[in-house]
């Protein structure tokens, strides 16, 4: 039995743990995050995506905007893209690219995982980002998206 | 002169490398001086195979295939001030007989946000600024931004890119949400880059012995999307001008000879999930002013070249992506087989083909994005007409092949 199993071929141990991934992980919209000094409560789905292909670069306070997120090969970006901003990571990867590779902007903050997302966001005043799971954290606030 | 470049090159390779390396804060490569103020170092790298079964094309792609082609690039933005923001960008390019791997200064802009709002910004751009023209010129040369590995070449020919890749001067532009989009305009008031070999080539067919140069050129692009990205549409125009210092020898050429180019071009983008629908649509015209004098009739001047492509991708997943295009150009839309232009050139004891007055080139491609940072394309033409070869890669464009084909195959990495 043991044997079998060892033996089992590539594709049936991917399709397998492909299965695995997807039971655990769902595709499952992000909790938008806000610095606390922020006066605002809700945003719209527009603004949001302006925000994050950065032609918003201000809140509505004149507050400059400091976008952070995940590594964009992560799931947690990419389900922030399809479900929050409700576009596809591609589209939101070239618009970067077009301003990094043209000098008329700068692309946003890449950070390494969700602790350092709330740690920078509490610390950035005008900061936005996302993270999968909520909880009570100082500084920060969540807020909801409006269509 | 030529050690010293040489050595320019292999320093920056090995900078470049080096960047690539070592370990880096954080890896968007995002450097934080203070709360607002980041330091942005990205880069980017691209090794493409070009092959030809006829004519040449970056390189001498016929002959086995061409490896001569591949772009380095790193640039380095930092936000100063809440309102001012700078970038540099350079750029080492080797793309068969156009350019030779040398560091160019591709971009360095000091960028003011005069006024902006959550809603709107207004601004201006001083310094050495990438030309805004069509979907994709702003960034030609990184291939990420790029529908496959060659642009359609109808409109973003490879001969006169440096001509259209950046220029000197100030640039205002703006932007505006509104209810269903975005509004989007850049005026720019520039000298254009034409100390070259290649713009005599591209504009009078000859390496000539006088010298062009850049005068005051005026571009402007306006821009509307919607705002969730499923439909753009954009309107370019581009009015270059150029004088042109004839020499000694050159007979039909006034001491005030000079150039303008006009170009217009509308775009328009469908995005629909996992389909995107692209196209453009060009007219030139090109005006000689006491050049040619005494011998070619003015059937060169009074000429509306004539371009245009339809393109359509298909994203499989995250990671694959799949095209086809179809790529049109007339050098003059009204001899759009070229005829008239071999029959007015041979009564005056000139031959040349026809065909180099079109080209018909059906593409398809696909891409696959290994993950944000490296990606491999791959992607085949057929041609028909020799409207953009590169007279520098080929010797000889009257025995050129009017049907051809090319396959080319890329990789490229990007930080």
């Amino acid at each position: 039995m043991i044997k079998n199993i060892y033996n089992d071929s590539f594709s049936t141990k991917f399709y397998l743990s492909l299965l695995f991934i997807f039971i655990i992980s769902p595709l499952q919209a992000q909790n938008l995050l806000v610095n606390k000094s922020l006066n605002i409560s809700a945003i719209s789905q527009d603004k949001l995506r302006a925000i994050y292909s950065m032609r918003t670069r201000v809140w509505s306070d004149g507050t400059p905007i400091t976008v952070f997120i995940l590594n964009p090969d992560s799931t947690l970006h990419k389900n922030f893209c399809l479900k929050n901003l409700e576009i596809f990571p591609y589209q939101l990867q070239r618009v970067w690219d077009v301003m990094v590779y043209s000098g008329t902007g700068q692309s946003p903050i890449n950070l390494n995982s969700e602790t350092e997302m709330v740690r920078k966001i509490s610390i950035t005043p005008g900061a936005i980002g996302y993270i999968s799971k909520a909880g009570v954290i100082d500084n920060v606030k969540i807020i909801n998206i409006q269509k | 002169m030529l050690k010293l470049s040489i050595y320019k090159n292999k320093l920056f390779l090995f900078i470049f490398f080096i960047f690539l390396l070592t370990p880096r804060i954080s890896s968007s490569a995002s450097y934080q001086l203070s709360e607002n103020k980041h330091v942005q170092i990205h880069g980017f790298a691209s090794q493409s195979y070009i092959y030809t079964d006829k004519n040449n094309f970056l390189g001498n792609s016929s002959d086995n295939g061409s490896l001569n082609f591949r772009e380095l690039g790193i640039n380095a933005s930092f936000q100063a001030w809440k309102k001012l923001h700078t970038a540099v960008q350079i750029l080492s390019r080797r793309a068969g007989e156009f350019d030779n791997g040398k560091i160019k200064l591709d971009f360095a802009i000091a960028d003011y946000r005069v006024k902006q709002t959550s809603l709107y910004s207004v601004g201006i751009r001083a310094g050495r600024v990438k030309n805004p023209i069509g979907f994709y010129n702003d960034t030609r040369d990184v291939s990420f931004t790029r529908p496959g590995i060659i642009l359609p070449q109808s409109i973003y020919f490879e001969r006169t890119r440096d001509l259209s890749i950046s220029s000197d001067g100030i640039q205002l532009y703006g932007h505006k949400d509104i209810n269903l989009g975005s509004l989007e305009i850049e005026l720019f008031a520039a000298i254009p880059r034409v100390k070259d070999e290649n713009t005599e080539l591209a504009v009078l067919n000859n390496d000539r012995p006088g010298v062009f140069t850049g005068e005051p050129s005026y571009l402007g692009r306006f821009l509307f999307k919607t705002h969730d990205n499923k439909f753009k549409i954009s309107f370019s125009n581009v009015v270059l001008n150029m004088d042109y210092e004839p020499a000694q020898s050159e007979t039909g050429f006034d001491t005030d000879a000079s150039l303008q180019f006009h170009l217009s071009i509308i775009s328009a983008q469908f995005n629909f999930r996992k389909w995107s629908i692209t196209g453009e649509y060009a007219r030139r015209k090109l005006h000689f002013k006491n050049m040619f004098v005494d011998y070619v009739p003015n059937f060169l001047s009074e000429t509306i070249g004539e371009s245009y492509y339809a393109q359509l991708s298909y994203h499989f997943n995250f990671h694959w992506k799949v095209f086809t295009r179809y790529d049109v150009l007339y050098q003059n839309k009204n001899d759009k087989d070229g005829n008239e232009y071999a029959n007015n050139l041979a009564a005056l004891g000139v031959s040349k083909p026809a065909h180099s007055r079109f080209a018909k080139d059906a593409t398809i491609g696909v891409q696959w994005s290994i993950n944000t940072s490296w990606m491999v394309q791959f992607e085949l033409h057929v041609i028909n007409g020799t409207g953009w070869l590169p007279l520098q890669d080929n010797t000889s464009i009257d025995s050129a092949a009017q049907k051809w084909r090319m396959a080319g195959a890329a990789i490229s990495y990007r930080f």
